[in-house]
C-alpha cells in the first residue's frame, strides 16, 4: 500500500467505526469514538477520500425499498454462498469423501429462497479422485445438518460429472432432493427408493 | 469418475446411464428395460418438473460453474497485473455477482480513484447485495457493504504491496471491525478467519 493511498483505507475504517459505534451505542473495548461533527463545523465535511457514511446509509435505505434487480432468467446469477459451500465440502471430507479435483458450491437460486448444492467432478482429470467411504451416511448426515446448509435452504443436490467415452465428451447431471438425502440418513428412505426422486440428464458434446 | 461416491449418494443408476446407448438426452425408456422393480429416475426435461426452480437451476449449473471459475481466474489476473481488465471481464461473466462489483470499486480506488466517487457503482453494489440477501435490513446491508468492501480493499491493496507493514495494520483493523460486525448482524459471514 503506498503512503498516498494509506489514509484512504484508514479514513474508511474510521468512518465504519463511527457508524458502528453510533449504532451500538458505544460498546466497551472499542477504539476511541469519533466525534460527531455538527453542521457547519470544519469537521462536517468528510475528507475528500473518505467513505461517506451518511451517503451509504441513504443508499442502503434506497436499496431496501428498491425492486430487486431482474436476473433475466439466469437462476444461478447470484454470488455463491461461500460459507455453505465450505461447510458442505468439510462435511463430505470429514466423512471420508475424497474431493480432489472436485468443485463444491452452494448456489442461491434467484427469485426464490432456495439454494442448490452442486458437486462437480471431472472424470478425465488425473487429479480426480474416486475414493468414497464405506459408510457415507454419517457424512451425509453432517451435510444435511450443517448450519450454513440449513440457513441456505438447500433444496436439491446436483452431481455433475464431466467425462469422455467412445461417443465423445459428455456431461452427466444427476439431482436428488435434499429431503431425500435427509431421509436416507435417518433411515426412512432406502437408496433404491431415493432413485425414484432423482432426475438425470446426459448431454454429449458439451464440455 | 467418483462413481462409488455417486452410488453411496443414491446415484447407483450412474453406471446404468453411462452404459446405456444414449443420444442427446436420456429418456425414461433408458431406465425401464431390465431395471427391475426399482423406481426410475425422471428426466430433467420431464414437463412435470418444469416449475421446480431447483431442477431448472441444475440444468444451468454447468455453465454457471464455468462462468464462476473463469470470473475468479480473471479477477486473480487483475490482482496480479494490477489493472481492471480481468475485473471487467469477471463482471461481464457474472454481472449479478456482488463480489466483482466490490473488487471493481476497490481496484479503482487502489489505482488512484476515490472512495467517494463512483456513486453509481456503490448503488449497484447495494442492489446486488440485496439480490443476494433479499430479506436483509438496511443495517445488515450496510454491514455487508463494509465487509465486502473491506475484503476487496485488502485483497486489492495486498496485490499492490504484499506483506507490507501497512497491509498488516489494515488487516488487523479489518478483523477488529469484522468482530464488531459479528455482534450486529445475523447474516452469515466467512471472511476474517482466513485472512
Amino acid at each position: 500500500m503506498s503512503n498516498r493511498r494509506q489514509p484512504v483505507f484508514f479514513a474508511a475504517v474510521v468512518a465504519l467505526g463511527a457508524l458502528l459505534i453510533a449504532a451500538c451505542g458505544g460498546s466497551s473495548g472499542s477504539p476511541p469514538p469519533a466525534t460527531t461533527p455538527t453542521a457547519g463545523s470544519p469537521e462536517a465535511k468528510p475528507p475528500a477520500t473518505a467513505l461517506d457514511a451518511k451517503a451509504l446509509e441513504a443508499l442502503a435505505a434506497e436499496a431496501v425499498k428498491a425492486p430487486l434487480p431482474s436476473v433475466g432468467g439466469d437462476l444461478l446469477a447470484i454470488s455463491p454462498n461461500e460459507e455453505a459451500g465450505k461447510q458442505a465440502a468439510e462435511a463430505l471430507r470429514a466423512a471420508g469423501f475424497d474431493l480432489t479435483g472436485a468443485t463444491v458450491l452452494v448456489l442461491p437460486i434467484a427469485g426464490t429462497n432456495q439454494s442448490l448444492l452442486v458437486m462437480e467432478f471431472d472424470a478425465t482429470a488425473s487429479a480426480s479422485s474416486s475414493d468414497a467411504p464405506d459408510d457415507p451416511l454419517p457424512g451425509l448426515k453432517a451435510l444435511v445438518d450443517a448450519p450454513a446448509i440449513k440457513a441456505a435452504n438447500v433444496t436439491r443436490v446436483a452431481i455433475i460429472t464431466h467425462g469422455t467415452d467412445e461417443k465423445g465428451s459428455y456431461v452427466f447431471t444427476m439431482t436428488i432432493p435434499m429431503t431425500a438425502v435427509a431421509a436416507m440418513t435417518n433411515g426412512t428412505l432406502s437408496s433404491t427408493d431415493a432413485i425414484g426422486q432423482m432426475t438425470i440428464d446426459l448431454e454429449y458434446g458439451a464440455r | 469418475m467418483n462413481r462409488r461416491a455417486l452410488v453411496f449418494l443414491g446415484f447407483a443408476v450412474a453406471f446404468l446411464v453411462l452404459t446405456t446407448g444414449c443420444e442427446d438426452f436420456l429418456t425414461l425408456d433408458d431406465f425401464s428395460s431390465g431395471s427391475g422393480p426399482a423406481p426410475a429416475p425422471k428426466s430433467v426435461n420431464d414437463p412435470a418438473l418444469a416449475n421446480d426452480p431447483a431442477i431448472q437451476a441444475a440444468k444451468d449449473a454447468t455453465q454457471a460453474i464455468k462462468d464462476i471459475r473463469d470470473a475468479d481466474a480473471a479477477l486473480a489476473a487483475s490482482l496480479k497485473n494490477r489493472n481492471l481488465d480481468g475485473i471487467d471481464k469477471a463482471r461481464e461473466l457474472r454481472p449479478y455477482d456482488a463480489k466483482f462489483a466490490f473488487y471493481s470499486i476497490a481496484m479503482r480506488d487502489a489505482m488512484g480513484g476515490s472512495l467517494v466517487t463512483g456513486g453509481a457503482e456503490r448503488r449497484e453494489a447495494f442492489l446486488l447485495l440485496r439480490l443476494r440477501n433479499p430479506k436483509a435490513s438496511e443495517r445488515e446491508l450496510l454491514s455487508l457493504f463494509y465487509l465486502n468492501l473491506a475484503e476487496a480493499t485488502l485483497a486489492t491493496r495486498n496485490s499492490f504491496s504484499t506483506g507490507s507493514k501497512e497491509f498488516s495494520s489494515a488487516t488487523g483493523d479489518y478483523c477488529f471491525y469484522r468482530n464488531l460486525l459479528d455482534r450486529t448482524s445475523t447474516l452469515p459471514k466467512d471472511f476474517c478467519n482466513e485472512k
